[in-house]
């Protein structure tokens, strides 16, 4: 088995949310982007960190360097669940692509042991990396983050190369569900909930939008990350899901028939 | 549900329909009778002095109580002299901080009084008595049962008159008058007689149901045939056999009266539906998905439901019950997987598939049969072999040099405590023993084979348990003693038993490495399931080849029941090597519930799943799994999560029961009891309102839900 380390600052199981049946979900530590609602901002340093404890308690040290076979050891154990569940392994992050040599080795083990393989990604990566994961990955969780016009402000990257990686996967036939953050008054107005809409009418292969609603639980992160400054936005209220619902999940139900 | 129904359920939350007790004065010279003869004899002057209460909502009819004036039903033994001069002894006083009892749960044979009648029960002792021809003492009981049999059946046909009496008043309309003709036809019938409809089967066991108030069995099994010859013959519709399930749910509901202090508590009656046929089908039916419909209308506390699963239980109908229970305000079901339990019935205690295949659930959650007993109700303070150990042989303890020695030594305190525990088994049933019961012993299998009380080791198909208190304490102090002191050697057994002995004062670092690095059961970690193993082979190894007195294999379990037990011996307990501190309540149940579980709710149930190689544990076992409340109202979660159960028992997972509250709601709860009134819980294999519950019992429920998936 590979040698591959990387730093894993998660690993969650029985994870409901994403992707298909039981799953075990890797997340690795470091991230190109910088969302500016960031949920996880441990994840986006490659490096391990300090946390001060929740209400009071120890601090917490984040991140833990693992090889694939000590990761394995562990999502290997819920074999039984996947398989009764149509479940598996999820990456997530981080940015698993940022993490190339070892999500490869990683989903290669999936792989060799038939665990179903989910990557979630920004898709913010070379092309030649998406090319090489993609006999190893049943279904990429592709972020949908911005429309293009904002993309750069509100997540430190141009949507062009990623609209690119989303047209080539689907024409190399792939499984794609869209993802989709949305931050009240940020990145929900109408034009960009038809931006995702489009996306998903116009490209092959995509086969539902998760919604998933701001929470500002990466605030108290952020303090305890010794961070002075850090986004807010609100919760979502029901009249902005409302929309969100009319826009979206009209495609989702129709599509889903 | 109709308003008749929604009437009786208004009246049994009252306390309306719980009936009125007559004293007796009986007869001063009944005391030359042997005490078979007797007992019937005034069992038969009581039953027959108490009034025909029903109300003009019934349908069914012969509620009754039983005032303890004479030995009464076996549950909960009223009028049983010795076993309450026994309970006043054991019940709720630990002995030697080891061991203590609680009730002892069992079931009628409905299902046979409905095929064959009293009629057929008497023809059964006549034969009986061929045998025993010489033998006085077995003839008197059995003349005692005989006599028992006239006592019940002019008790019916007093309802019978009673009903012709009602109908014929002019004040009665002519719909109700039909009603109680056919009532009356009805009790004139049963139990005398096999039922010959839906209805008169129902009648028999709801007057049945006075003489042995606990676990109706396998309702959906022995009903069915007359269910479906009624729908055949179009005698009976669906809508008339839900309101009939309902009325008897109504009052299996209301036999607890308000005042009673388990009134608010699911375990007084639990039944089970689903499970294997005798030919190997799977037994889930028509008349199971009615049942559970007619239950889950009705807002009612008990009766609570197992859903018994088998790999051919089909994938709906594990959906069909999580479904219900998610719904469930009132938390009345929970699921047992007949897979590990039948193999050990039928693989270590030799018992024959055509028994096995028709076990049931009683209680809280203990195996039982129909017609059959639960010797269970040995409550047991596991950890204490342990302490025994550390310090009663310290000097030996300190001497070892490697894992294997120490767990030879511990091994004998474990023999040593498991001994005590049986003998003092043994001498509760011995005082228990001594009651004679004629009532409830006509309805169970086999005391009229053996001309033998059920008391007195009458009953056929009785099963053994005991339940062990912190088991998961000790499997993870013997995991901390294998890993810190021999494997990793962080600590000497000095420094560990230095820490125990000052209850880890001054040792606090050394009890954080031990919480924060130990490999504790629960979490998939091979050193840790390593050690229940060993731990179970050598209960195992204890029981094999043993009986209690009255000649039943042993199992074992670990819940706690109605009584904080868990928290009475650890009141009692000093601190142990999983950082647990002197006076701390034990865990109960098969999982963990203060947060050792890191890895999720898979890991704990393929822990708990593989625990015991051995089947030993296959008694009295739970095992409670508190989720996250959006898993149960998302329907995409829930789906997961059926997944997840479904795959748990494939996995050989026994019980399991959940909670899905938030921890929050239950602090809010505990802090404001009055606005939480109504909100109920699972604890121990039964339901509860939490507010109502022991201060260490909602501590219990608040910390696993904390820790929750």
């Amino acid at each position: 088995m590979s040698d591959e380390i990387a730093i894993v600052f998660d690993i969650e199981k029985f994870a409901v949310h994403d992707g298909p049946g039981i799953r075990t979900v890797v997340f690795l530590k470091g991230c190109p982007l910088r969302c500016l609602w960031c949920h996880n901002p441990e994840s986006q340093s490659f490096e391990q960190e300090t946390m001060a404890g929740e209400n009071g308690g120890p601090p917490e040290i984040v991140g833990k360097a693992m090889t694939v076979e000590e990761v394995m050891a562990s999502v290997r154990k819920d074999k039984a669940f996947y398989d009764n569940s149509g479940g598996g392994l999820t990456i997530s992050g981080g940015e698993p692509l940022a993490h190339f040599e070892f999500t490869r080795a990683l989903l290669a083990a999936a792989k060799t042991e038939s665990i179903h393989t989910a990557v979630e990604t920004s898709g913010y990566a070379p092309r030649e990396r998406i090319e090489a994961l993609l006999p190893l990955v049943n279904l990429w969780l592709w972020d949908v983050k911005a429309p293009p016009s904002l993309h750069e402000k509100l997540v430190g990257c141009p949507a062009e190369p990623i609209l690119d990686n989303l047209a080539f996967l689907s024409s190399r036939g792939a499984s794609v569900v869209l993802r989709c953050p949305l931050v009240p008054g940020v990145n929900d107005s109408n034009e960009a909930l038809r931006h995702i809409r489009r996306l998903s009418e116009t490209t092959p292969g995509i086969v539902r939008i998760d919604i998933e609603p701001y929470h500002p639980m990466g605030e108290d992160k952020n303090r305890r990350l010794g961070r002075t400054d850090w986004f807010h936005a609100p919760f979502a209220s029901d009249a902005d899901k409302a929309r969100w619902r009319t826009i979206l999940q009209e495609w989702q139900a129709k599509n889903e028939q | 549900m109709n308003d008749r129904i929604q009437r009786l359920i208004v009246a049994a939350h009252a306390g309306d329909i719980y009936p009125k007790q007559v004293k007796v004065d009986y007869d001063a010279f009944d005391e030359k009778l042997s005490d078979p003869q007797r007992i019937a004899k005034r069992l038969t002057e009581y039953m027959s002095a108490q009034p025909c209460a029903f109300s003009d909502d019934n349908e069914l009819v012969g509620m009754i109580r039983f005032d303890g004036s004479v030995e009464g039903p076996l549950f909960p033994r009223i009028g049983h002299r010795f076993f309450y001069e026994a309970a006043g002894k054991y019940y709720r006083h630990p002995q030697e901080n080891l061991c203590t009892f609680e009730w002892q749960h069992s079931n009628a044979d409905f299902g046979k009084v409905i095929r064959i009648g009293l009629v057929g029960l008497r023809a059964e002792i006549v034969g009986a008595r061929r045998q025993y021809e010489s033998d006085m003492k077995r003839l008197e009981f059995l003349a005692g049962l005989e006599s028992m049999i006239r006592g019940i059946v002019n008790r019916s046909h007093q309802y019978a008159a009673e009903c012709r009496r009602r109908a014929v008043d002019p004040a009665t309309p002519p719909k109700r008058r039909a009603a109680l003709l056919r009532m009356a036809a009805n009790c004139e019938r049963v139990p005398e007689h096999p039922a010959q409809t839906f209805e008169e089967a129902v009648q028999c066991l709801y007057f049945c149901f006075q003489f042995q108030p606990d676990s109706i069995g396998r309702p959906d099994q022995y009903l069915l045939p007359l269910y479906e010859r009624g729908l055949a013959d179009g005698t009976l519709t669906r809508d008339h056999a839900k309101e009939l399930l309902q009325e008897l749910f109504v009052m299996i509901h209301g036999y607890t009266p308000p005042s009673s202090g388990n009134a608010d508590k699911g375990a007084e009656s639990h039944f089970v539906v689903g499970g294997y046929t005798i030919d190997h089908r799977c037994a889930w039916n028509d008349l199971s998905e009615l049942i559970v419909e007619s239950l889950m209308e009705t807002d009612l506390v008990r009766p609570q439901i197992s859903l018994r699963w088998n790999q051919l239980t089909p994938r709906s109908v594990l959906r069909r019950m999580l479904d219900a229970e998610r719904k469930d305000r009132n938390k009345r079901i929970a699921f047992v997987n007949d897979e590990p339990r039948i193999a050990d019935m039928t693989g270590r205690r030799g018992m024959p598939w055509k028994e096995a295949f028709d076990y049931i659930m009683v209680g809280c959650n203990e195996p039982a049969f129909q017609g059959g007993i639960s010797l269970g109700g040995n409550t047991v303070n596991i950890v204490r072999s342990l302490v025994r150990t550390l310090d009663g042989r310290r000097a030996e303890a300190l001497a070892c040099r490697d894992f294997d020695s120490f767990y030879s030594l511990y091994e004998q305190e474990l023999r040593h405590d498991l001994e005590t525990i049986l003998d003092y088994s043994n001498r509760f049933n011995m005082l228990r023993s001594r009651d004679c019961n004629v009532l409830t012993s006509l309805l169970m299998s086999g005391c009229i084979e053996r001309a033998a009380s059920v008391t007195q080791g009458g009953a056929t198909r009785a099963l053994w348990c005991a339940h062990f208190m912190g088991s998961t304490n000790l499997i993870d102090s013997l995991c901390v003693i294998r890993q810190f002191v021999f494997e990793e050697k962080r600590c000497t057994m000095e420094a560990l038993l230095a820490a125990l002995d000052a209850d880890w004062k001054g040792h606090e670092a050394l009890r954080e490495e031990i919480l924060r690095d130990g490999r504790f059961y629960g979490n998939g970690d091979d050193l840790a399931d390593s050690v229940a193993h060993r731990f179970y082979r050598s209960v195992a190894a204890f029981a094999e080849g043993r009986t209690d007195f009255f000649g039943h294999p042993l199992t074992f379990g670990n819940l706690t029941g109605y009584n904080a037990h868990f928290a009475w011996f650890g009141a009692q307990t000093k601190a142990t090597p999983d950082g647990r501190v002197f006076g701390s309540a034990l865990l109960f149940g098969g999982g963990q519930s203060n947060g050792k579980d890191r890895d999720g709710p898979t890991s704990l149930m393929r822990s708990v799943a593989h625990m015991d190689p051995t089947g030993i544990m296959t008694g009295d076992s739970i095992l409670n799994l508190s989720v996250d409340e959006r898993i149960v109202t998302d329907d995409e979660s829930f789906e997961k999560l059926v997944a997840l159960v479904e795959t748990y028992f494939r996995e050989g997972g026994l019980h399991i029961q959940l909670n899905h509250v938030s921890a929050e709601e239950l602090r809010a709860a505990k802090a404001n009891p009055d606005a939480y009134k109504s909100l109920r819980v699972r604890v121990s294999g039964f339901s509860a309102y939490f507010v109502g519950l022991a201060e260490s019992i909602r501590d219990d429920v608040i910390a696993r839900t904390e820790h929750k998936a």
